[in-house]
C-alpha cells in the first residue's frame, strides 16, 4: 500500500494529536491517589497510610489528623482518621467525607462508600463495594483485605488466597498481602507456609515492628512461645509502644502458662491502644486469663480497669453486655454458681439482639464462644455435666468456622474441655481424637493443660484397671 | 544407499548464493559483537552476588551455580537453592534481581531471602512451603567464572576466527559459509551460554542469545555435516533393470528430499525455533520448562539428536566417499567431533545434572578444543587453509596484545598515580580515554613486530618469503624469455615445494604459449585471459568456473584441474597479460594461504615487467637482425642489378629498380654471350620480399644464366629453369621475362613467365601496344612442368620497348585504385620522344601523382630499350 504525501502528512498530524492527547491524559490524571489542594496534607496523608500499613495506628491517627488540619476538605484523610477512631468520630468523619464526593476520583468515592457501609454496619454493601474496588483496582490492599476477610468469615479461605494472589499478580512486592496470607495459613494451622509468607513480609519491611510481631503471634499460637516472645520483643525494640506486640506477648505467656506475665502484657496492650474503645479487648483477654487460671483477685483488678474505660454512646450496648458477662463470671468464680448461670442466661438475649444487628447481611450465625465457655465452666462446676456438654460441643464445633486465632483458641479450649468430659465418661478415643486435632494447631496450650492432664489420667487409670 | 559424487548444487538455499555473502558477514559481526559485549561486561565493575541464575526463573532466582569464593558462596547460598528476595524486595525474575542490585554498590552487604531447594513451581498462593532464611551477602564486582569460563571463551573465539579465516578464504564456498556460521554459533555458545551470568540486562540478552545459539547450533552442525566435504546425495530410487520401470514417485521424492535438499535444510532449521517457541509458550502459560545445565532440556535433546544424525552422516561420508582425500577429511572431523563432544556431554551435562556439581565441567570443555582443531585441520590440510598461517597470526596478535597490555597497565598505573586526586582522574571516561589512545598503537606495533617475530619464530616461513622476494628481484634482470620461464617455474616449484609449476608466456604474435617440458601448446582461451587480466591476482582454478560460460574456457579449466593445477597467477603489466603461471598443489598438501598469494602477486608483477622487458628486448634484437638481413639483401639485390648498361651500337638502354620495402624481389639484368653478339635481357619478380626473396632471386638468376649459356631458345630456357626453380621451394615462384636481342637481325625473341607484357611503341605511329603475348605465361616455379612458348618480333629504328614489373601497373592510390596499364601506356606515349631517363622520371612522376603519397605497394623495376 502506498501513501501519498498528503496521506503521510495526515498520519503525522494524527500521531501528534494522539501523542498530545496521551500527554494531556497523563498530566490531567490525578496521579496523587488522593484529592487535596495541599501538598503538605498529601504528604501527611501518605505518611498516615504508611503508618497504618505498619500497624502504627497512633501515628497514623496523628498523620491523618494533621492532613485534615492542613486541608479541611481532604476526604481521604477523613476516611483514614475514621478508620482509626471511635465509632461516633467514625460516623462524623465519614459523613464529612461523603459531602466531598463530587470532588473525588472514582477510587476515592468507592473508599468513601466502603467506609460508609462499615459505619452503617451494612455488611452486604461493604463487601460489594470492596468487590467493586478490587475489580477496578486490583492492587488496592484494603479492598482485598475486606474481601479476603469476608471469604474467611464465610468459611472459604481458598477464595481469600485467590484474592491475594490476584493482588500479588499486579503488585508482587505488596508486603501487606504476604502478611495477610501468612495469617490465613496460620489460622489453618499451616505454619510452614505461614512462616514463609511472614518471612517474606519481614524481609520486605525489616525496619518495621509488625512483621516481627506477626511472626511472634503465629509462633505464639503454634506453641513456639519462646520464639514468639523473642520476636515480639524485637518488634517492641523497633517500636516500644507497639500495642499488638504486648497483646501477642500476652498470648505467648498465656500459652506458656505464665498468667501474671500474660495479664501484665494484655494490660499494657490496653494501655497502648490507639483509641479508647480499642483498650477493652486486651483487658477482656487479661480478664479471661485470670479467670481461667482461677486468679480472682487479678481478674477483679482487670475488671476494675475495664470499668474505668470511657466510651461513647454507640458502645453502650456492648459495654452493658460486657459488664453483665464479667459480673456473672466473677460471681461464678466466687462460688456463686447459680448467680453466675442466671447472670449468663440473662445477658444472652441482649447479646443475641446485638449480634443479629452485627451479623446483618452475613451468613454467620449468632454464636458467643465466651458465653458458651463460661456457662459450661460453671455448669460443670455445679456438676451439671450433661447441661454443659452441648455448650462444649458447640464450642468445639462452632456454627461459624473459626476465622482468626482468637476464635480458633476457643475451639481449642472447647475441644480440650469436651475431651476431658468424654474421657471422664469413658470415651477416651473420642477424647484423644479431639486432643489430637488440637495438637495439630498447638501441642501445648497452658489453659487447656488441665483438661489434657485429666485425659491422660483417665488413660492411666484405664491402663491400671486393665492391668489389675 | 549409495552416495554419489556430483557437481555442487546451486539450488541449496541456506548458505548458498553469492548475494548472501554479506549477510554471513553481518551474522558474524553480530555474533562477535555480542560475544565481545559479553566479555567486556564481565570486566565492568558492577555489584554482583556471585550467583549464576537458572534461566527462565519466574518464581525466584534459582541458583544454578555460584562463582567460587564469590559473595553467594561465602554467604552459604548453595547451588540449587532459590533466592526469593534481595535487599527489601522479593524477586521473581532475573530482571527483578537486576533492578534490585542496581540500587546497591560494590561492597554493600544486603540481605537475601533464600529458600532451601528449588523455587516454587508457579509462585502462586498455596504452593508447598519451603524453608526460608535471610542471608547477608556482601556484593563484589568479581564476576568471572574462573578458568572454566576463560577457557570456554578462548575456545569460542578460536572457533570464530578459524571460521572467519575459512570463510574469507572461500566466501563463495558453501561448506566454508556453513562452517563459519557454525563457528559463530559455537562462539555464542561458549561465550554466552557457558557464561557465569549475573542478572543484568546484558546478561539476560547474552544468555538468551546463548540459548538461541544452543537451539540453532545443532541445525547448523547437521547442515555442515550434510554438505561437508561435499553435499550428501543418496540414490536408492533406481529404475528396475529388468522391466525398465521408473521407481515409485514417493521413493524418488524421498531420495531428493534426503539429498541435502533445500526442503530438508529448511526443515532442519525450522525444528529448533519451533521447539524454542514451544518452551517459551510453556513459560508464558506458567508451565515449568525442564532445565539441564542451565539450558532447556529440549535444546540438549535437540543437540543430541542432530549430533547423532550429523555424525552418522559424517561417518557415512568417511567410509563411502570415492575420493580418498575427502574420506580422510571426513574421518578427521568425525573423530575430532566424537572426542570433543562426548567428554562434554558426560562431564558438562550429565554429571552436573545428576550430582549437581559443576566441578568437572572444565575437564569436559577441554576436549572440545579438538572440534575446531580437527575441523580446521581437515579443512586446512586438505582443502582450504594453512594452519601455520593461523598459528602465526595468533602468535603475533598474542605478542602484540601482551606488549600493549603491559604498556597500557604501566601507563594507566602511572596516569592514575599522577591524576589520582584530580577531577579527570576520577572520571569513568579516564580509562576509556586511555583505551582510545592505546587502540591505534595495535596495528602500528603489529606491523613492526611481524618481521622480527617471523625471523625469530617462523624462520622457515621467513626464509621462504625472502626466497620468493629474491626470486622476483632475480628475474627482473633477465632478458631471455625462455630463461625467465624456466627460472620461474623451477624456482617457484622448488621454493614453495610444489608438485609442479607451469607457465604460459606472451609471444610476439600476442598469443600465450605454454613453456616447459611438455609441448602441448594449449593456449588459454581469450575469456580466460581477459578474466585473469581483470582479476590481476592469483585465482584458484576451481573458482574460474564462476566466470565461464563458454565451453573452450571451461575445457581449459578442466584440463588444468585434471593435470592437478590449483592456482593460476596472472602475470600482467599495464593491463596487458604477459603470461599465466599455473601452480600445482604443495607437496605438503597445504593450501596456498594469503601470504603465498600476496607474495605470488608481487612475484607476478615483477615477472610481468621482466617479460615485457624481455619481449621488448627480443623485438629490438629481432628488428636489429632484420635490419642486418635487409642490408644483406640490399647488397645481394644491388649485386644482381647490372652495374652498367650494355653498349650495343644502335641500341640504348635505361633501367632501374625501386624496391617497396627497402629490399625487393625484382631484378633485371643483361646476359652477354662470349661468342655471340646477341644479348639476353632478363627481368623478374620473385614472390616474397627481403632476404629469402633476394636469395631466390639469386638462385633464379643463376639458373637462368646457366641455362642461357646452353640454349638460345627462351621458351626452352624457361622450361628447364622452371623445373629447377620448382625444386628449390614450392611455395615461392618467380615471374620472369627473358628477351634475346639480336642486334644483327634486329629481332627480339622472348618468352614470358608471369611477367607483364612489355609495352612497345613503334617508331612513327607512337601508339603503345603490348608485345604479342606467348600462349603460356605462367610464373616459373609454380608448377613442375610448364611448356613455355618462344615469341619473336623484329625491331625497327626508333622503336621503344618498356619492360616493367607489376609494381608499375598495380601502384595503388589510397582508394585502392591501381595505376593500371592504360595510364602507364598513356604516360609512356606522351613521353616516347624524350630521353629514356626523362621518360622514366615522367612515368614515375605520374605514378607518384596517382598514388598521392600512399606507401609503395610493390617493387617497381623497369628497363627501356630504344632502337636508335
Amino acid at each position: 500500500m502506498r501513501f501519498g504525501r498528503a496521506g503521510k502528512a495526515v498520519a503525522v498530524v494524527l500521531l501528534l494529536l494522539a501523542a498530545g492527547v496521551a500527554v494531556a491524559v497523563v498530566y490531567t490524571k490525578n496521579t496523587r491517589g488522593a484529592t487535596t489542594s495541599s501538598g503538605e496534607a498529601l504528604q501527611a496523608f501518605r505518611q498516615g497510610l504508611e503508618n497504618e500499613r505498619r500497624f502504627y495506628f497512633k501515628e497514623a491517627r496523628l498523620d491523618f489528623a494533621r492532613a485534615l488540619q492542613l486541608d479541611p476538605q481532604f476526604a481521604m484523610a477523613m476516611i483514614g482518621l475514621a478508620r482509626n477512631s471511635d465509632k461516633e468520630q467514625q460516623i462524623a468523619l465519614t459523613r464529612r467525607a461523603s459531602r466531598e464526593r463530587d470532588r473525588l476520583t472514582e477510587h476515592e468515592r468507592l473508599h468513601v462508600d466502603l467506609q460508609q457501609a462499615m459505619v452503617d454496619m451494612d455488611q452486604k454493601r461493604y463487601v460489594e463495594t470492596a468487590k467493586k474496588i478490587h475489580e477496578k483496582y486490583p492492587n488496592d490492599i484494603r479492598a482485598a483485605m475486606v474481601l479476603a476477610r469476608n471469604q474467611i468469615d464465610t468459611g472459604d479461605p481458598d477464595q481469600a488466597f485467590r484474592i491475594f494472589g490476584e493482588l500479588l499478580a499486579v503488585e508482587p512486592n505488596n508486603a501487606d498481602a504476604y502478611n495477610q496470607i501468612g495469617y490465613y495459613y496460620g489460622y489453618r494451622g499451616d505454619y510452614d507456609r505461614a512462616m514463609e509468607n511472614i518471612k517474606k513480609y519481614q524481609f520486605m519491611a525489616p525496619d518495621q515492628a509488625n512483621p516481627y510481631d506477626s511472626l511472634g503471634e503465629i509462633q505464639a499460637y503454634s506453641g513456639r512461645y519462646d520464639e514468639a516472645i523473642a520476636n515480639c520483643r524485637k518488634a517492641l525494640a523497633l517500636k516500644p509502644d507497639f500495642f499488638e506486640s504486648f497483646n501477642h506477648l500476652g498470648v505467648a505467656y498465656e500459652g506458656k502458662g505464665d498468667v501474671a506475665a500474660a495479664v501484665e502484657n494484655y494490660m499494657r496492650a490496653s494501655q497502648e491502644a490507639a483509641y479508647e474503645t480499642g483498650r477493652i479487648d486486651p483487658l477482656m483477654r487479661a480478664f479471661r486469663v485470670a479467670i481461667v487460671a482461677g486468679n480472682v483477685p487479678l481478674a477483679k483488678q482487670v475488671f476494675q480497669r475495664m470499668a474505668g474505660i470511657t466510651h461513647d454512646k454507640s458502645f453502650d450496648e456492648q459495654f452493658e453486655i460486657g459488664r453483665a458477662l464479667t459480673t456473672a463470671v466473677l460471681a461464678g468464680e466466687e462460688g456463686r454458681l447459680e448467680d453466675a448461670e442466671k447472670g449468663l442466661l440473662a445477658v444472652r438475649p441482649k447479646w443475641e439482639a446485638f449480634a443479629l444487628k452485627q451479623l446483618k447481611g452475613t451468613t454467620r450465625k449468632p454464636y458467643w464462644s465466651t458465653w458458651n465457655f463460661m456457662l459450661a465452666r460453671y455448669r460443670m462446676k455445679a456438676g451439671k455435666v450433661d447441661e454443659a456438654l452441648p455448650l462444649l460441643q458447640e464450642l468445639a464445633n462452632p456454627p461459624n468456622r473459626w476465622s482468626d486465632f482468637e476464635s480458633r483458641r476457643w475451639v481449642y479450649e472447647g475441644r480440650a474441655l469436651l475431651a476431658e468430659v468424654l474421657a471422664r465418661r469413658g470415651d477416651l478415643d473420642g477424647a484423644d481424637k479431639l486432643l489430637a486435632e488440637n495438637h495439630k494447631w498447638n501441642p501445648s496450650w497452658a489453659p487447656s493443660r488441665t483438661s489434657e492432664v485429666a485425659v491422660a489420667q483417665m488413660h492411666r487409670e484405664k491402663v491400671q484397671a486393665a492391668s489389675r | 544407499m549409495e552416495e554419489v559424487r556430483g557437481p555442487s548444487r546451486p539450488k541449496d538455499i541456506p548458505g548458498g548464493g553469492a548475494s548472501l555473502r554479506g549477510w554471513f558477514y553481518v551474522v558474524g559481526f553480530l555474533g562477535l559483537a555480542i560475544a565481545v559485549a559479553s566479555i567486556a561486561d564481565m570486566f565492568s565493575s558492577r555489584p554482583y552476588d556471585g550467583i549464576v541464575p537458572m534461566p527462565y526463573s519466574r518464581t525466584g532466582i534459582e541458583v544454578r551455580a555460584t562463582t567460587p569464593k564469590g559473595p553467594a558462596a561465602l554467604a552459604g547460598i548453595p547451588a540449587g537453592d532459590c533466592v526469593l528476595g534481595i535487599g527489601t524486595h522479593l524477586v521473581n525474575s532475573i530482571s527483578d534481581a537486576s533492578t534490585e542490585l542496581r540500587k546497591h554498590k560494590v561492597g554493600d552487604t544486603i540481605p537475601y531471602l533464600v529458600r532451601r531447594g528449588p523455587c516454587p513451581q508457579t509462585g502462586r498462593v498455596g504452593e508447598p512451603a519451603g524453608e526460608v532464611r535471610k542471608v547477608p551477602v556482601q556484593l563484589s564486582s568479581e564476576r568471572l567464572g574462573g578458568k572454566t569460563y576463560l577457557y570456554a571463551a578462548v575456545i569460542g573465539f578460536l572457533f570464530f576466527f578459524i571460521g572467519l579465516f575459512v570463510f574469507q578464504k572461500q566466501p563463495e564456498d558453501r561448506s566454508a559459509r556453513i562452517f563459519f556460521l557454525l563457528c559463530v554459533l559455537f562462539l555464542l555458545f561458549f561465550v554466552c551460554r557457558l557464561r557465569p551470568a549475573s542478572y543484568w540486562w546484558i546478561d539476560v540478552f547474552v544468555q538468551n542469545t546463548g540459548t538461541v545459539s544452543l537451539f540453532l547450533l545443532p541445525a547448523v552442525f547437521l547442515h555442515f555435516f550434510l554438505i561437508f566435504p561435499r553435499p550428501k546425495e543418496f540414490r536408492f530410487a533406481h529404475r528396475d533393470e529388468v522391466t525398465g520401470e521408473e521407481p515409485p514417485r514417493w521413493k524418488s521424492r524421498l531420495q531428493e528430499f534426503l539429498s541435502a535438499s533445500p526442503s530438508l535444510l529448511y526443515l532442519l532449521y525450522a525444528v529448533p525455533p519451533m521447539v524454542f517457541l514451544y518452551d517459551v509458550l510453556r513459560q508464558v502459560r506458567g508451565q515449568r520448562v525442564s532445565i539441564l545445565s542451565g539450558a532447556p532440556l529440549s535444546s540438549w535433546a535437540l543437540l543430541g539428536d542432530y549430533l547423532i544424525l550429523g555424525l552418522a552422516s559424517l561417518a557415512h561420508s568417511a567410509f563411502t566417499l570415492p575420493d580418498a582425500r575427502e574420506r580422510r577429511q571426513a574421518f578427521h572431523v568425525f573423530v575430532g567431533t566424537i572426542l570433543g563432544t562426548v567428554p562434554y556431554l558426560f562431564l558438562g551435562i550429565i554429571l552436573p545434572s545428576a550430582f549437581n556439581t559443576d566441578e568437572y565441567v572444565f575437564y569436559g570443555i577441554i576436549p572440545m578444543i579438538l572440534i575446531p582443531l580437527t575441523f580446521a585441520y581437515a579443512i586446512v590440510r586438505f582443502q582450504m587453509l594453512n594452519i601455520r598461517f593461523v598459528v602465526r597470526r595468533t602468535f603475533l596478535y598474542a605478542i602484540t596484545t601482551a606488549i600493549l597490555f603491559g604498556f597500557y597497565a604501566i601507563a594507566i598505573a602511572g596516569a592514575n598515580a599522577l591524576f589520582a586526586r584530580s577531577r579527570p582522574g576520577s572520571s569513568a571516561l579516564f580509562n576509556f580515554g586511555f583505551f582510545l589512545v592505546v587502540l591505534p598503537l595495535f596495528e602500528f606495533l603489529r606491523r613492526r613486530l611481524q618481521t622480527p617475530l617471523d625471523k625469530l619464530f617462523f624462520r622457515d616461513k621467513f626464509d621462504y618469503q625472502t626466497a620468493l622476494l629474491e626470486m622476483s628481484e632475480a628475474i627482473t634482470g633477465e632478458l631471455d624469455l625462455g630463461k625467465i620461464a624456466d627460472y620461474l617455474t623451477a624456482s617457484i616449484a622448488g621454493t614453495m615445494r610444489l608438485e609442479k609449476a607451469s607457465i604460459w608466456l606472451r609471444e610476439r604474435d600476442g598469443w600465450l604459449e605454454r613453456r616447459g617440458r611438455r609441448e602441448d601448446r594449449v593456449p588459454p582461451h581469450a575469456v580466460v585471459r581477459r578474466i585473469l587480466r581483470q582479476e590481476g591476482k592469483p585465482v584458484r582454478v576451481e573458482d574460474l568456473s564462476v566466470y565461464f560460460a563458454d565451453p573452450e574456457s571451461e575445457n581449459f579449466r578442466t584440463r588444468l584441474l585434471e593435470e592437478g593445477f590449483r592456482l593460476v597467477v596472472p602475470l600482467a603489466y599495464r593491463d596487458r597479460l604477459m603470461g599465466i603461471l599455473a601452480l600445482k598443489e604443495k607437496l605438503s598438501g597445504e593450501r596456498f594461504d594469503r601470504d603465498d598469494e600476496a607474495l605470488l602477486s608481487t612475484l607476478a608483477n615483477q615477472s610481468a615487467l621482466a617479460i615485457e622487458t624481455a619481449l621488448l628486448h627480443d623485438e629490438m634484437t629481432r628488428q636489429a637482425e632484420l635490419r642486418r638481413d635487409l642490408e644483406i639483401a640490399r647488397d645481394i639485390q644491388t649485386s644482381l642489378l647490372p652495374r652498367s648498361l650494355p653498349e650495343i651500337p644502335g641500341f640504348s638502354f635505361f633501367g632501374g629498380s625501386l624496391p617497396a620495402k627497402v629490399v625487393g624481389g625484382d631484378f633485371y639484368d643483361f646476359i652477354p654471350f662470349d661468342d655471340d653478339p646477341r644479348l639476353g635481357i632478363v627481368i623478374g619478380d620473385v614472390s616474397g620480399k627481403s632476404v629469402p626473396a633476394s636469395l631466390l632471386m639469386v638462385a633464379a638468376k643463376e639458373i637462368v644464366y646457366s641455362r642461357a649459356l646452353t640454349t638460345r631458345d627462351p621458351g626452352l630456357l624457361f622450361q628447364e629453369s622452371n623445373r629447377r626453380i620448382y625444386s628449390i621451394k614450392r611455395r615461392m615462384f618467380v615471374s620472369l621475362g627473358y628477351f634475346l636481342l639480336d642486334p644483327e637481325s634486329m629481332s627480339l625473341r622472348y618468352s614470358i613467365g608471369g611477367q607483364p607484357l612489355p609495352i612497345l611503341i613503334r617508331a612513327g605511329d607512337g601508339a603503345p601496344t603490348f608485345l604479342e603475348p606467348p600462349e603460356n605465361r605462367l610464373p616459373l616455379g609454380a608448377f613442375r612442368e610448364v611448356p613455355y612458348d618462344t615469341m619473336e618480333m623484329f625491331l625497327r629504328r626508333g622503336d621503344l620497348i618498356f619492360f616493367y614489373t607489376d609494381g608499375f601497373s598495380e601502384a595503388m592510390n589510397p582508394e585502392m585504385d591501381p595505376f593500371g596499364e592504360d595510364r602507364l601506356m598513356a604516360s609512356l606515349a606522351v613521353r616516347s620522344g624524350a630521353s629514356l631517363e626523362d621518360i622514366a622520371q615522367g612515368i614515375l612522376s605520374d605514378i607518384r601523382g596517382h598514388v598521392s603519397g600512399a606507401e609503395q605497394y610493390d617493387d617497381m623495376t623497369f628497363l627501356f630499350l630504344r632502337v636508335e
